[in-house]
């Protein structure tokens, strides 16, 4: 199952599976945001003006630090989906809400 | 079916991490391509720019400086002039952040947003679209865009005197492409206010759906332009109902929460970042407490530096930023304006527009525009109810914050007759015998309705037989009551138990049974958990009462401590009140509580009725009208507001009749709240020691028995003829 997070306007229409704390939302929320820094962080350092050296180390490390957040991003959804046992299929994607902390259900041809 | 919470009309866009941030402004550029008519930037030039290594330095003292920036979030924003017109600088200084924030490993890195405002006419250009590809997931870009075409070019021109718009809107499908939900500021001065609505529609009608419009905070403004303003706000109310806009369009002048009284936590807080939350970073590397106070932000004044990315912070001119509140700043009219809740104001603009130095006197030039604002907004909301035949969100919230702040609740006491058993000061030494009709009975429910009152029943009467008396909140003499179920007791010198009893009494005692205060207060409390003792004719008493009452209080002393000992503590106002207070609770009479008598005119209480007839305060058609409305506040009323006897009863009534001023009171009233002050120290000390309380606010030792004397004597101990 995809995990998908959608901090923007969720689509109405689309069913509420659930809800989470606010612990949790920031936890996940954390994650993500992270995860965005390091993709953009990534793509700047090309452009830097900095040692090549300094350059490539960064590139190293950013993208480690990068698979680790993911995996914790994915371990965060399985942990999440089984505590509340949220709805859903196989192919399906779920989407969280920063604002209200509720969980939707984004069925598989809504897909992208 | 529509509910308050899928109505947009009147709601902000959602701010990222709203008051949970710190922002950080960088000047990069004193220059900008326009020259708007109402810009506060009146100081623009090509010469003053931020250099890499200043900007560099910049984020480095911010990053190093965690305890002036404690928030976990932060957006980084940056402003000019127009802020595009630097975009090659702003790239490399968002990459310094963005690298600096990670290999600190700062918490910031995971929360962090880059924000502009910017004019919209570099915002197509192939640099900035760059910058925003690899920025995208941590942007926010606001385009200001005025309205339609004639509005907007009204006021932002270009330097060569043309207007900008359609420069700008060509940018605008692209943006919202790019940032959807994306609103603009949209700022109205005098010359613009007869194209407010066009204006409005126009933005509506380009897919800008959620406008936070407001009125300049400057003095621009003319005789008049207030009714245009209202006038102006109507058509757009009409606008809107007719073609059902309410669901997903809003403008912010139709926030249903404006216009009603301040609440004392509202007045306590500041709306304002300035200084707090917020720091300006100028083009030179000196900071500011926003970029209002950059010195070409200031007509008046000379800017206000607060340190420098070099040298640091001055801790102590940040202090009256941080201390700086609604109340602290405003006078009195404002704070105790009927309607004072959404009147903003501009920390800076204050300052540039103060008669001196301070940030301390805030600015009215906005009142009338503000005043015509929450009458538009009635009428807007009023109607909204008739069309949709819905609760408006706007009534819902009036209800709601009756309901969480009730000492800001208001009440109509309903004289139901002449007959009533009195409640407090008062008697029909008259003998007079109206009663209130059902044609009065009726329009003073409309009226409490429309103006928010919640209603108390004083009495009962036959003559209202037909009516679900049941419903109402009442007053009433124990005996008589027979019809509510939500009710107050009175114990009119004796006490007489019957079947309708409850928790909360009060007892009348009069002259002739002071020595009989505590058997009568014991009785009751043999049904009852509090009683609210009412001394009559205190004007006629003498120091022999007086002595009597202080022992009637020292039997009474050891009776609630041993009410607190059987786990069933009895409250007693002129005993216990004080103890769990730490300001003022008194009679609101004239403030949150009036009267409505049989004869349809309304009072500052029943006791001004009873008295003379002729002395009220409005009519159910007029509404109420108090001249010298202020006198009825603490702040008005010297010996009280310095006083702490937080219990006394601070009667408006006894005050007039005694002193002949409604804001001072007589000697006697003094005396016998410092003897009840006195007592209840005592008391307080009694539970402390056998451990039935624990408090913080303990009630100090006092050498007076009439706060005048003490004011008195500190008013004059230094002066010299």
């Amino acid at each position: 199952m995809f995990s998908v997070i959608m901090s923007g306007i969720i689509n109405e229409g689309k069913e509420k599976v659930g809800i989470v704390t606010e612990q949790e939302k920031n936890a996940i929320e954390n994650l993500h945001e992270r995860i965005n820094s390091l993709e953009e962080l990534i793509l700047s350092l090309d452009n830097m003006d900095i040692l090549d050296e300094k350059k490539s180390y960064l590139y190293k490390k950013a993208l480690i630090d990068k698979n680790e957040t993911e995996f914790k991003y994915n371990v965060w959804w399985r942990n999440m989906s089984k505590k509340y046992n949220w709805k859903g299929t196989k192919n399906d994607c779920w989407e969280i809400s920063f604002k209200t902390n509720e969980v939707f259900l984004e069925k598989v041809n809504n897909n992208k | 079916m529509e509910t308050a919470n899928s109505i947009k009309m009147g709601t902000l866009p959602d701010m990222w991490k709203q008051m949970k941030s710190n922002t950080i402004t960088f000047c990069v550029t004193e220059d900008c391509n326009l020259r708007c008519k109402y810009c506060y930037m009146t100081g623009k030039n090509s010469k003053n720019k931020m250099s890499l290594n200043t900007a560099k330095d910049a984020v480095d003292f911010i990053l190093s400086h965690k305890e002036n920036f404690t928030e976990n979030s932060v957006i980084w924003e940056f402003i000019g002039g127009e802020p595009f017109l630097e975009i090659d600088l702003i790239d490399k200084v968002s990459d310094y952040i963005k690298l600096r924030m990670y290999e600190l490993n700062h918490p910031w890195f995971n929360s962090y947003r880059f924000s502009f405002s910017t004019n919209g006419i570099l915002y197509g250009t192939e640099a900035v679209q760059n910058y925003i590809k690899k920025n995208k997931k941590h942007i926010s870009i606001g385009i200001s865009l005025d309205g339609d075409k004639i509005k907007h070019d009204l006021q932002r021109i270009k330097k060569d005197g043309t207007g900008s718009y359609d420069e700008v809107i060509k940018n605008v499908p692209l943006w919202q492409k790019q940032f959807p939900g994306a609103s603009t500021k949209a700022t109205f001065s005098h010359e613009d206010l007869p194209y407010l609505s066009d204006s409005i529609i126009s933005l509506w009608d380009n897919g800008i759906k959620i406008v936070p419009a407001n009125v300049v905070f400057e003095d621009v403004w003319h005789e008049g332009d207030d009714i245009i303003f209202e006038n102006q706000l109507k058509i757009l109310a009409d606008y809107i109902l007719e073609n059902k806009m309410w669901k997903d369009y809003s403008v912010r002048f139709f926030d249903k929460k404006i216009g009603v009284p301040l609440t004392e936590k509202e007045k306590n807080r500041n709306y304002c970042g300035s200084g707090n939350k917020m720091i300006a970073i100028g083009t030179d590397g000196r900071l500011f407490p926003c970029i209002r106070f950059y010195d070409i932000s200031l007509n008046n004044k000379k800017g206000i530096v607060i340190g420098d990315i070099y040298n640091g912070i001055n801790e102590d001119l940040l202090r009256p930023f941080k201390a700086l509140s609604l109340a602290s700043q405003s006078s009195d009219e404002c704070l105790n304006c009927k309607v004072a809740r959404g009147c903003a104001w501009c920390t800076g603009c204050n300052y540039d527009m103060a008669d001196t130095n301070t940030i301390y006197e805030r600015s009215t030039a906005i009142c009338k525009m503000h005043k015509a604002n929450v009458r538009a907004t009635e009428y807007f909301w009023d109607k909204f109810a008739k069309v949709t035949g819905i609760l408006s969100p706007r009534e819902e919230f009036k209800k709601e914050r009756i309901q969480q702040e009730n000492i800001d609740s208001k009440y109509l006491q309903f004289i139901l007759s002449d007959s009533i058993m009195p409640h407090c000061n008062y008697r029909n030494l008259k003998h007079s015998n109206n009663i209130m009709s059902k044609e009065v009975f009726e329009k003073g429910l409309d009226f409490a309705n429309k103006n928010g009152y919640e209603i108390v029943m004083l009495g009962d009467t036959e003559n209202l037989m037909g009516y679900n008396m049941e419903e109402y909140f009442a007053i009433v003499s124990n005996e008589k009551n027979s019809k509510y179920k939500n009710f107050v007791n009175i114990y009119d010198n004796e006490v007489k138990v019957t079947k309708q009893v409850s928790d909360n009494t009060i007892l009348l005692v009069n002259r002739e049974n002071v020595n009989k205060i505590f058997v009568l207060v014991n009785d009751i409390c043999k049904v009852s958990r509090r009683v609210n003792i009412i001394l009559e004719d205190i004007d006629k008493w003498d120091d022999k009462l007086l002595y009597l009452y202080e022992e009637q209080l020292d039997i009474l002393l050891p009776f609630v401590v041993q009410s607190y000992k059987n786990n069933d503590p009895i409250e007693l106002n002129v005993l216990t009140d004080i103890l769990y207070t730490n300001s003022m609770c008194n009679c609101e009479a004239g403030e949150n509580s009036f009267s409505l008598a049989p004869n349809g005119k309304i009072y500052l209480c029943p006791a001004f009725y009873f008295d003379n007839p002729n002395e009220y305060i409005g009519t159910l058609e007029i509404g109420i009208n108090i001249k010298n409305e202020s006198l009825l506040n603490l702040t008005r009323a010297p010996i009280c507001s310095n006083c702490d006897c937080y219990h006394c009863r601070r009667c408006k009534f006894l005050n007039k009749k005694l002193t002949r001023e409604i804001n001072t009171p007589s000697k006697i009233q003094c005396v016998i709240s410092h003897i009840e002050r006195n007592k209840s120290k005592k008391l307080q000390e009694m539970l402390e020691d056998n451990n039935f309380i624990d408090q913080d606010n303990y009630i100090r030792k006092i050498n007076y028995l009439d706060p005048l004397d003490n004011i008195m004597k500190e008013k004059w101990s230094d002066y010299n003829v």
